[in-house]
């Protein structure tokens, strides 16, 4: 988490709880692995409407579970 | 499912890009010895060539000289000429050889910027390395060696002149300064670009991390 936001992505574990992968996801999503790893890992800066929805889309899950907001500090 | 993202033939390609800038490069030190080998010879010779024009009278006498077939004659109005000076100070030596010094010295800044350029273009990072300022210097290069050079010509012209005592009513050279406007305008071209790079190296940045 870094560039003056909260923003948590919680891939991680909706990715466990379905027992896919990555690139599993990428494969059904249309995402590269690549952007989805920086997603993954908390390093992106910005998220593309069209790749949240193909994430929602592919794990059949809301955007508000895809991504949390960490409390301050 | 989302659409994957469209993408279309490149201009220039990596390969494409590499070879320019080689390319370039080379021509951009060859230019760069030649304006030194050109300093060198005005500092050693005792001569200088300049670009002069005839007067209109001159011509006439040219053409009179000619003696052409009857209905063909000399046309055009100031008609430039190489005039060899001899035995000419240093001073007016270098401004005599600054014209062929400034526009090699342009060419060679021009292409080793964009040499550096298309490199950026071929590793895939067009925005990156200071491409805008390198393009800059490229519309500066066109300005010096388009606009400037001949601006120096001319003033050699007229200092050569000057110095053979051929500055008369009835001389049969004259020197005239002319400014180009095509260097100019292909300049502010290049400046346009530059400002595109240079936008472009923000929204570069904008979309680092972006998914």
């Amino acid at each position: 988490m870094s560039d003056g936001h909260r923003i948590l992505c919680r891939l991680d574990s909706l990715l466990a709880a379905r027992g896919m992968t990555l690139t599993e996801l990428a494969d059904r999503a249309g995402v590269s692995v690549v952007n989805l790893s920086v997603l993954k890992n908390d390093r992106a800066r910005a998220v593309r409407f069209s790749t949240l929805t193909a994430v929602c889309d592919a794990l059949g899950c809301r955007p508000g579970d895809v991504l949390d907001l960490a409390p301050p500090g | 499912m989302v659409p994957r993202m469209s993408t279309t033939k490149p201009v220039l390609g990596p390969r494409s890009a590499g070879a320019h800038a080689l390319l370039l490069a080379f021509v951009g030190v060859g230019a760069a010895i030649v304006a030194l080998v050109l300093v060198w010879l005005a500092v050693s010779r005792d001569a200088a060539d300049v670009t002069v024009f005839l007067t209109n009278q001159a011509r006439l006498d040219v053409d009179a000289g000619l003696d052409l077939p009857a209905g063909a004659v000399l046309l055009g109005d100031l008609v430039g000429v190489d005039l060899h000076v001899p035995d000419v100070p240093l001073g007016l030596r270098l401004l005599a050889a600054a014209s062929s010094v400034l526009l090699f010295l342009s060419i060679a800044a021009g292409a080793l910027a964009l040499a550096q350029v298309l490199r950026s273009v071929r590793v895939g990072r067009p925005f990156a390395g200071g491409s805008s300022t390198r393009l800059q210097v490229v519309a500066a290069s066109v300005l010096v060696g388009g606009v400037l050079a001949p601006m120096a010509r001319d003033a050699a012209g007229f200092a050569a002149l000057d110095h053979l005592g051929l500055t008369g009513e009835d001389a049969p050279f004259l020197a005239q300064l002319t400014i180009p406007l095509t260097p100019l305008l292909l300049a502010v071209a290049v400046l346009g670009i530059a400002e595109a790079f240079r936008r472009g190296a923000l929204l570069a940045d904008d979309v680092v991390g972006l998914v």
